[in-house]
């Protein structure tokens, strides 16, 4: 198993290179130097400080020396200063992170949780009207626009009704709370973000559940319990059920990056203090070192959830790890 | 060709999507004609802003005055036009891809293989963010840089077929009458791979224009004053308890045009799909 791990993980620094190039290779759209970029049209900054920069990021040394340098900062995670206050990239990025992560979690529980059962009597009432509307309810799910989900939400729930709060994560007065009703209020500003992050990835997790599950069902060991007389309930839910769930733990992975992604969009409308956000408004600033430490973390993230994704499935499945 | 028109007129679903499609196709043909008012046209006055469906606006007025459905029967041309060549982009390099992939095998095979893994392993609006962030937002770079991070999947799809017909009989027999590797792959093999790339194309034109939304409604798509549908909603965001109409009906559309891709996309999966029949 271990050593499963370790050639599983080890496959990830041919991909972390291949990254490292394409990233290198946008970071060189960026119109004009670094130098202006951090400085612009400051007329206290002249050319020769402007020149003391370049010398100081390296940027005065040929590309492939700067790619080098470069990628020994990343393997320790120095993505330098922030453009804007000069606080270094990683520590912004770690007190955004878990944000994130809270969001992300409490998302695929919530999508696990609604497409599974939903997957599941689809595939035993295959090709019913009932099947049917499912696969209309998820497909709408997945043409719906995230952001436009959120701000529908924000309609209702939050501006009509006046349910659940619209914005932000933690307000300042939430620290004179006692433990558990700053919890508790945590888990009510989490409702809506969590609702519009999730509803895209219904269609995909459901269908797939469907289809592994008409796979299952129609296997021997399925037609030998039902022979053997058992009831149609104990026939799905001890035998299919336990097989069927095996591939979906893969997917996990595969929902990953479109979280990461949707958390830029969502993140900003919600006020929500994540990593999404962060990406976001340094993108719009300019922050060349926390757009790319970001990109980089984010990248890194789906990269760990793959292999996860892998090591999870070689252990409820042991025939995988022999091939 | 006759089967497959009768099967799409069978499938509510799919011809459900086609009218819807065919529907925005002649909106946005004929905007000028359909536009009731000039969806630039500015009108300040307290009487004209924001105001609620009505007969003289049949969508409503947006903060500035503009006529909504004007706004909306144009913003078809660019949602359609984005979708169009974004993905007219991504056919281009994921098909040569996957063929190279595919027909040639070994070492090519896995170098393809392995930066569309790395692709897939960026989170892709971010990717697009930066990017237009870097090239400043402007619809050609929103459609050249869509179709640049979306060919993966088709990648794979076109790569995995040829892996499996290149080793059929008529494949052999034309290679070994002489033919040459551009005229196999592409003559021969490629139109019969075909099915899996055109729901690959319709579901990908979906996708498109929900990025090109999201991307608009960010402000790095298309810029204001010209309408998309995803820029009016982002005005609309500010008005969200005064003014419904200019979140609810935009996103609305997006949903509908969306959803009539994936419709169509899917029920071809199953028309095409001779597997699936029974």
């Amino acid at each position: 198993m271990l050593s499963y791990i370790i050639r599983r993980s080890l496959l990830i620094i041919p991909m972390l290179l291949g990254i490292s190039l394409i990233t290198l290779m946008i970071m060189h759209l960026a119109p004009g130097d670094p130098a202006s970029l951090r400085y612009g049209l400051n007329p206290e900054v002249g050319g020769s400080a402007r020149t003391q920069f370049r010398e100081i990021y390296g940027l005065d040394k040929p590309v492939h020396v700067q790619y080098f340098m470069w990628l020994k900062r990343m393997a320790v995670l120095d993505f330098g200063n922030s453009f804007i206050d000069d606080r270094p990239v990683i520590q912004k990025i770690g007190e955004r992170l878990p944000a994130t992560l809270l969001l992300s979690i409490a998302s695929i529980l919530l999508i696990y949780s609604i497409s599974i059962p939903i997957g599941i009597s689809s595939a035993v009432k295959a090709n019913s009207p009932y099947d049917r509307l499912m696969t209309i309810v998820v497909f709408i799910g997945y043409a719906t626009p995230s952001f436009w989900f959120a701000l529908i939400l924000i309609m209702f729930f939050g501006v009509r009704l006046e349910w659940f709060p619209i914005s932000g994560m933690r307000p300042w007065y939430v620290d004179y709370y006692p433990f558990f009703a700053s919890l508790k209020d945590l888990a009510w500003r989490m409702v809506l973000p969590v609702m519009a992050t999730s509803l895209v990835s219904l269609a995909g997790i459901s269908r797939y559940m469907r289809s592994g599950m008409l796979e299952v069902l129609r296997q021997d060991y399925i037609r030998t319990a039902r022979a053997k007389g058992l009831s149609e309930r104990r026939v799905i839910y001890r035998h299919a059920l336990k097989n069927a769930l095996l591939p979906i733990v893969t997917i996990a992975s595969m929902i990953l990056p479109s979280l990461i992604g949707g958390s830029f969009i969502i993140e900003t409308i919600f006020a929500w203090p994540g990593m999404g956000r962060l990406g976001y408004e340094a993108i719009m600033n300019h922050d060349l070192p926390t757009v790319m430490g970001v990109g980089i973390i984010s990248v890194f993230l789906t990269l760990l959830g793959l292999i996860l994704a892998d090591v999870l499935y070689a252990v409820v499945d042991p025939r995988i790890r022999y091939e | 060709m006759n089967d497959m028109f009768k099967e799409i007129v069978k499938n509510k679903q799919v011809l459900f999507g086609v009218v819807v499609i065919l529907f925005m196709f002649i909106v946005a043909l004929f905007a000028p004609v359909l536009a009731t008012h000039d969806p630039l046209e500015l009108d300040l006055s307290a009487d004209v802003r924001l105001q609620p469906p009505s007969a003289e606006h049949i969508f409503g007025t947006d903060d500035m005055g503009r006529d909504l459905f004007s706004r909306m029967v144009y913003g078809a041309r660019i949602s359609l036009s984005v979708g169009f060549i974004a993905v007219a982009i991504m056919l281009v390099i994921g098909v040569t891809l996957g063929v190279i992939a595919g027909y040639y095998g070994k070492w090519v095979d896995t170098l393809i293989m392995r930066l569309v893994e790395i692709m897939m392993c960026f989170p892709r609006f971010y990717l697009i963010l930066m990017i237009l962030a870097f090239l400043g937002p402007s619809i050609i770079y929103v459609m050249i840089v869509i179709g640049l991070t979306s060919w993966t999947g088709l990648t794979r799809l076109v790569r995995a077929e040829f892996l499996s017909l290149r080793e059929r009989e008529y494949a052999i027999a034309a290679k070994a009458l002489g033919a040459s590797d551009m005229r196999i792959a592409f003559r021969h093999i490629l139109p019969n791979a075909l099915a899996p790339v055109f729901v690959s194309i319709t579901l990908s034109l979906g996708g498109a224009i929900l990025l090109e939304s999201g991307l608009s409604f960010l402000g790095l798509g298309v810029q204001i004053p010209t309408p998309s549908w995803g820029n009016i909603i982002s005005t609309g965001r500010f008005y969200i308890d005064s003014a419904w109409w200019l979140t609810v009906i935009p996103g609305l559309s997006i949903l509908l045009t969306v959803l009539s891709f994936y419709l169509v996309g899917e029920g071809l999966r199953v028309i095409l799909d001779p597997r699936m029949k029974r």
